[in-house]
């Protein structure tokens, strides 16, 4: 584990609100330079807001949010392109094959150089064996699982340097869920890239995190190493833990 | 700037109006990829409706020559004047209007559905987070296509519906089809041609973006994309009538 002080996310003050009911209050907190930091929470408490506030696909009522240096949203389309988000679902665009799909990021590139890419980032995530076969088939001709990890290889195509996830495992069975997290930890540490995990489960966080921050009714219930969390006398935390302690 | 969950379906719409626009204005039909959408997206709109359009303007023009020809007959107490009328109408009215609402209803209720889908999936933010407009990727193809299938099927409806029409004053009311065809050369001018084609490109390029706009603000899962489609059908065949109203209001005003 390579993690750097410096910050390459800050949220300072952030407040968001959706009908007059808050999903974050005045949130702040840093997520250094490639590090794995997992954002847990009961669902509702603002944790995909949070993500969501990183891309640029929804901005504070007040507050700032800086990533790689720049402040949002005067930043964005710099931001966005050096970043990277795997959805809760696999997103993957329904009339494009997988050779298209993972090389939608890489337009700008020649022909060669993309299927090159491709290729890659298709080893990378375990569905090496499984070419060139997949490449020419839609999505909805992939299991579930493989959806995810191509939807994966897709984020990692352009090469971000942040990786966001977005509770990668959802809908997922037990297996393919810890081959997904293994693959998130993986990627992470070889790619030295800084990642935020948004997930309901404690167990992987408690497994591959670097740093854990608890959101509840929009605000910071705890920010701590996997240490700091499990010492957390937060009755909410101790409830995750002994939910992921019984499995 | 990102477009924000909490915009309106109306400012949605703007925004698709003015993205496409300014596409249409750099002249993005020309590159490759786009050409082949619109193609693609003509094939499914256009061809694709092709059928339900013959068949209900056949009808629609069986059905308006029998009218025409009862209220004639008994207003007027003659049937002479059958052609003319009905020609009028079908190429100022029924002829635009019919397959502007077959076509809100039939590749509007797809396109909501389709974006709507990918909404929910999130597909539409991943695009968004890959660099390209989502407006521009799939909003722009489906609006060229949009206004190219309307016109294209709107000069088909007028033909079937004329045919239709025809048949009948030939079958029920014994006029021949050149006395028939002779008749319209002094009801019709440029100006109902002009007519058709100005209100047959307004319905072309507003109702593709009103089922777009539904279909970027679909929440939900398959539930909420049953009822932006269900809106944006509503929404679209309001859009057909008002707009055929005001429409049909200036060209009364010119004369």
């Amino acid at each position: 584990m390579k993690v750097a002080a410096d910050p390459v996310i800050r949220f300072d003050s952030c407040s968001k609100a959706f009908s007059g009911r808050k999903v974050l209050d005045a949130v702040t907190f840093e997520v250094r330079r490639g590090e794995i930091l997992f954002v847990l929470g009961r669902s509702g408490m603002g944790k995909s807001v949070t993500l969501k506030h990183i891309i640029g696909m929804m901005q504070p009522d007040s507050g700032r949010v800086q990533v790689l240096g720049r402040d949002l949203p005067d930043g964005l389309q710099e931001v966005r392109r050096r970043c990277g988000m795997v959805f809760q679902q696999p997103a993957l665009i329904d009339s494009l094959t997988v050779l298209e799909n993972v090389g939608f990021g890489l337009r700008h590139l020649p022909p060669a150089e993309i299927r090159s890419r491709v290729l890659e980032v298709m080893d990378r995530v375990r569905l090496g064996d499984d070419l060139p076969g997949i490449l020419d088939k839609l999505p909805a001709a992939l299991s579930y699982g493989m959806q995810k990890r191509v939807s994966l290889a897709r984020t990692l195509a352009p090469r971000p340097e942040i990786l966001l996830f977005d509770e990668p495992t959802t809908g997922l069975d037990p297996i393919t869920t810890r081959a997904i997290n293994r693959l998130i930890e993986e990627l992470s540490r070889s790619l030295a890239v800084t990642s935020v995990v948004v997930s309901h489960d404690m167990g992987c966080a408690l497994e591959i995190a670097d740093r854990i921050l608890v959101l509840d009714e929009g605000r910071i219930l705890a920010l701590g190493t996997v240490d700091e969390i499990r010492r957390h006398p937060s009755s909410l935390i101790r409830e995750f833990l002994a939910e992921e302690l019984s499995r | 700037m990102p477009r924000l969950d909490g915009d309106s379906v109306l400012s949605e719409f703007l925004h698709h109006a003015s993205v496409c626009i300014t596409a249409l204005g750099r002249g993005a039909w020309r590159r490759r990829t786009v050409t082949r959408q619109i193609l693609e997206q003509i094939a499914s709109q256009g061809v694709g409706s092709v059928p339900i359009v013959v068949i209900a303007t056949a009808f629609a023009g069986l059905v308006v020559t029998m009218e025409i020809a009862f209220h004639m007959d008994h207003a007027l107490h003659t049937t002479s004047m059958i052609p003319g009328f009905t020609v009028q109408f079908i190429l100022r009215e029924l002829g635009i209007v019919v397959p502007a609402l077959l076509l809100v209803s039939k590749a509007g209720a797809t396109m909501t559905a389709e974006l709507g889908g990918m909404k929910v999936t999130e597909q539409l933010e991943a695009i968004q987070l890959m660099g390209i407009d989502p407006v521009r990727l799939l909003v722009f193809p489906r609006w060229m296509a949009g206004i190219f299938s309307t016109l294209a099927l709107t000069l088909l409806a007028m033909a079937v519906t004329l045919g239709g029409a025809t048949l009948m004053a030939v079958l029920r009311f014994h006029f021949s089809v050149p006395e028939y065809l002779n008749t319209l050369r002094h009801f019709v001018g440029m100006g109902d041609l002009v007519t058709g084609a100005v209100k047959a490109l307004a319905f072309g390029a507003v109702t593709p973006l009103i089922s777009c706009a539904y279909g970027f603000r679909c929440r939900g899962g398959s539930d909420g994309v049953g009822q932006a489609t269900t809106r944006a059908v509503v929404s679209g065949t309001i859009a057909v009538i008002v707009l055929d109203f005001v429409l049909t209001y200036l060209f009364t005003l010119g004369g």
